[in-house]
């Protein structure tokens, strides 16, 4: 039967329960749908209640679904209502026990009221639920709606009298649910240990237990209760709302609460998780003060399934209501409920989508689209019931409705884009996080090559490079090489006595090349560069000037004497250019001397040696005197600058780099060594 | 520095002497050179004549491989021209070389007359005629992924395209 069907869906969900696992809320999804079909009653504030109850969406479908075919069942048969009100009311029992055996503090009261509401539906219960809902600050113009309702009861009323009839078992099979569903909640709540929200439903649950209590008998005899007692309820117009009532204002005061709480703590993480939530559904519990077991993924799914289900609990209401008061056939109902569902079911999925959107991109357009989709089906119900009570609160909830769906498809008709996005690729990360990673890779990307470039100023072999030291370098490298292939080529053809000598020659000619063994240099350091270096290239017997040296020399000084208004970096990238720049034109001095040595007709061996170890001394002197005259301009910009940490290490890459370049001048004149033995041979 | 199909490609080019005292010289940048730039005075005739010496010169001491580009150079002197551009591209084709005509003074041709020898060297890398693993081939791949970095270039010839004037 399909009351079984929703006997076993309500059994699913107590097993849900008892496991503490998110997936519960499809309890809540029933309540929603019980609800909407209660529209048929009066209240506004009812209406308003399940808007907020987004929280409970689960299966909806199945739920709404199972329902729609039990009102049919309903209406062919009894008997059949009454096995299934029996069968709820063991599952509630069930679901009692298992709530006090979670919870002892919270003892029994929930569900003590949620039986008393659902087996007594009574008129008080129903004045009480008016009471709380006008009280409710969140029902808006609430007055004005309860002048109406007033009047629309009236109309109501007879409505109901006509259906009362065939009424009675959908409302019983409706109203069974509903406390079933009650129940559920009260136990998800319970194991979700969100203590704000089970505070407050219990709160409530308690306020309407103790008035329904008083009234009528204990729930012991919840079943019995329960059967007896749903035909009373019935009878009156009102149980629907006072059964829905309850659930309605918990739904409210979770509602509230959550937003509020999305709002102000978990709205980024709720963002930032969205993509991680679809992974792991079964992610953790328990992260989440307020929202207790909770995940985001299931909020999500809770908030959409809401909407899916309001509208199909809705569109069954509304064939209910026809059933009942047009006296349709079964069959035809049946139809045309499948039909709706169909529909619905169409739109729902739409619906569902667009809410989880709106969800992700902020957490509270759920919330305003949920109350719109409500406010929407409140009049739908209200047509039927010529209910303009609620016309005030619900077109200022429907405009919100409307303006945040504006909002949202704003240059996106349909949501497509964001649909796309954040539907069809749960893997994919979300649009803020996208756009952070995409903006700090620019980040770094700029500071890179700005780092680099800047690296490039200051880097040595890079400069060097660029005076095209390195070029001539290597030629000059070629020219070392070939100078000592022939040298060897010409020992291999000399005899040994020959060979000894001519490889003493050779190692007079090294000797006389030892660097080391010149320390006369403080006299000639009184000389000024360009003599010694003209002094020097004489020696050597080859029509060369140094005279580019000698120009970097002049450039430099006359830079450092007026370097006061540079940067200490300034002076310093300067300093490192200037040494590339120096060694760069050595090396390429040594190499055009290499080339004139070797084309030289008569060679004076020791005298090139002679003059070659001078100019390597006096270059490298130089490089010294060109890196001491730079640091001593930066220590003396260190001693009256702020920041002298950094002017310290570029004084250490100073002395570094003028080391290099030494280094560079000395494997210079090593490679020029050969050159000088092959004029020996 | 120049980019070609999108790769950076270094050029590293030496300026020899044309002077026959320094053609020993010379020879021992053919080695280890991946192109030459062998360049004539249209101007003057003997220049011209003596094409032949130089390139066999560098096709003897030098990779078999190696593109070799015939300069015409002060092409802005036409009314003292000595040689006819004919004649340049007549011994190009016979030589199998690339043959332009330049003017160091208006710089006209110069950056292409380097750009078109570093396209040959690198269509010749990418046919793989040259061993990009060997640097004797005076081609040296980059520090970062492009497969030709520096290519040497010995620029060759009567003189440096750049300074004019020279011998032969």
């Amino acid at each position: 039967m399909v009351t079984s069907d929703s006997d076993t869906d309500f059994e699913s969900a107590d097993e849900e329960l008892d496991r503490n696992r998110p997936p519960k809320k499809d309890s809540r999804v029933t309540y929603w749908t019980s609800s909407t079909v209660d529209s048929e009653s009066d209240d506004d504030a009812e209406y308003f209640q399940r808007p907020l109850y987004k929280s409970s969406n689960w299966q909806r479908r199945k739920t709404a679904r199972s329902n729609v075919t039990t009102g049919q069942e309903t209406l062919v048969s009894d008997k059949d209502d009454k096995i299934a009100g029996n069968v709820k009311g063991d599952d509630n029992v069930h679901m009692v026990k298992s709530i006090e055996t979670f919870n002892n503090q919270e003892d029994t009261s929930p569900i003590e009221l949620k039986k008393s509401l659902c087996l007594t539906s009574s008129i008080s219960v129903k004045d009480k639920n008016a009471q709380f809902m006008a009280d409710d600050s969140l029902i808006v113009k609430s007055d004005d709606t309860m002048s109406k309702m007033e009047a629309k009861a009236e109309k109501t009323s007879e409505i109901t009298q006509q259906r009362n009839s065939s009424h009675q078992l959908g409302t019983k099979k409706l109203a069974t649910k509903i406390t079933k569903d009650s129940n559920e909640e009260s136990t998800e709540c319970l194991n979700k240990k969100s203590l704000q929200s089970t505070c407050k439903d219990t709160k409530c649950e308690l306020q309407k237990n103790n008035q329904s209590t008083d009234d009528e008998c204990k729930p012991t005899g919840t079943n019995d209760l329960s059967e007896m007692d749903m035909p009373e309820e019935l009878k009156s117009n009102k149980k629907f709302k006072e059964v829905f009532q309850p659930e309605g204002w918990e739904g409210l005061e979770n509602d509230i609460e959550l937003p509020d709480e999305l709002m102000e703590e978990k709205l980024e993480p709720v963002l930032e998780r969205l993509s991680v939530a679809n992974k792991e559904p079964e992610s953790p519990l328990g992260n989440w003060s307020s929202w207790g077991n909770w995940d985001v993924t299931t909020l999500l799914n809770t908030a959409t399934a809401s909407v899916s289900t309001l509208t199909t609990r809705v569109s069954q209401g509304l064939t209910l209501l026809e059933d009942t008061i047009g006296i349709q056939d079964s069959r035809e109902l049946a139809e045309i409920k499948q039909d709706e569902t169909a529909v619905l079911d169409d739109a729902d999925s739409e619906t569902r989508e667009k809410e989880n959107q709106s969800y992700s991109t902020f957490g509270f357009g759920n919330l305003i689209s949920g109350v719109s989709s409500i406010t929407k089906l409140v009049e739908s119900t209200g047509k039927e019931f010529t209910s303009k009570v609620m016309t005030g609160g619900l077109d200022t909830l429907e405009a919100i409705g409307k303006k945040t769906m504006e909002v949202l498809q704003d240059g996106d008709p349909g949501l497509k884009k964001k649909r796309a996005f954040f539907m069809n690729e749960p893997e994919k990360p979300n649009l803020s996080q996208i756009l952070r990673e995409a903006k700090e890779k620019a980040e770094i990307e700029q500071k890179t090559i700005e780092e680099r470039q800047l690296a490039r100023k200051v880097h040595f072999e890079s400069l060097f490079d660029d005076y095209q030291g390195l070029v001539h370098l290597e030629a000059l490298e070629i020219l070392s090489k070939q100078s000592s292939m022939k040298i060897q080529q010409y020992l291999i053809e000399l005899d040994a006595n020959e060979l000894t000598s001519v490889q003493e020659t050779l190692e007079e000619i090294k000797q006389l090349c030892n660097l080391n063994d010149i320390d006369d240099e403080d006299n000639k350091n009184n000389k000024d560069l360009k003599d010694k270096l003209e002094s020097a290239c004489h020696d050597l017997g080859v029509d060369i000037t140094y005279e580019k040296l000698y120009n970097v020399w002049i450039e430099t000084k006359s830079y450092l004497t007026s370097s006061l208004t540079d940067t200490d970096q300034e002076i310093f990238q300067n300093a490192i250019s200037t040494l590339a720049q120096f060694t760069a034109f050595s090396i390429e001095r040594f190499h055009k001397t290499a080339e004139l040595l070797l084309i030289k007709e008569r060679r004076s061996t020791v005298n090139e040696a002679d003059a070659l170890v001078q100019l390597t001394n006096i270059l490298s002197d130089q490089i010294n005197l060109l890196a001491n005259s730079f640091y001593d301009t930066l220590r003396q910009l260190a001693e009256t600058v702020e920041k002298p940490n950094n002017i310290e290490a570029n004084l250490e890459r100073i002395s570094s780099e003028a080391c290099n370049a030494n280094s560079y001048i000395q494997d210079a004149f090593k490679l020029l060594i050969p050159i000088l033995q092959v004029g020996a041979i | 520095m120049i980019t070609i199909d999108s790769k950076q490609i270094k050029l590293q080019i030496w300026d020899t002497a044309g002077q026959e005292a320094f053609r020993s010289i010379t020879r021992s940048y053919y080695r280890g050179a991946a192109g030459a730039l062998l360049v004539y005075d249209i101007t003057r005739r003997e220049t011209f004549n003596h094409l032949t010496t130089w390139l066999e010169d560098a096709r003897q001491h030098s990779n078999s491989n190696m593109v070799i580009m015939l300069i015409g150079n002060k092409s802005d002197l036409d009314s003292r021209r000595e040689v006819r551009r004919e004649e340049g591209e007549a011994f190009a084709r016979e030589h199998g070389l690339v043959f332009m005509e330049t003017s160091a003074k208006t710089a006209a041709n110069v950056e292409e007359a380097f750009i078109n020898t570093a396209k040959e060297i690198y269509e010749k890398i990418q046919e793989g005629v040259f061993d990009i693993n060997n640097e004797a081939n005076g081609i040296k791949i980059g520090p970062q992924h492009s497969p030709t970095s520096p290519g040497g270039l010995a620029g060759t010839g009567g003189q440096g395209s750049a300074q004019g004037g020279g011998c032969c």
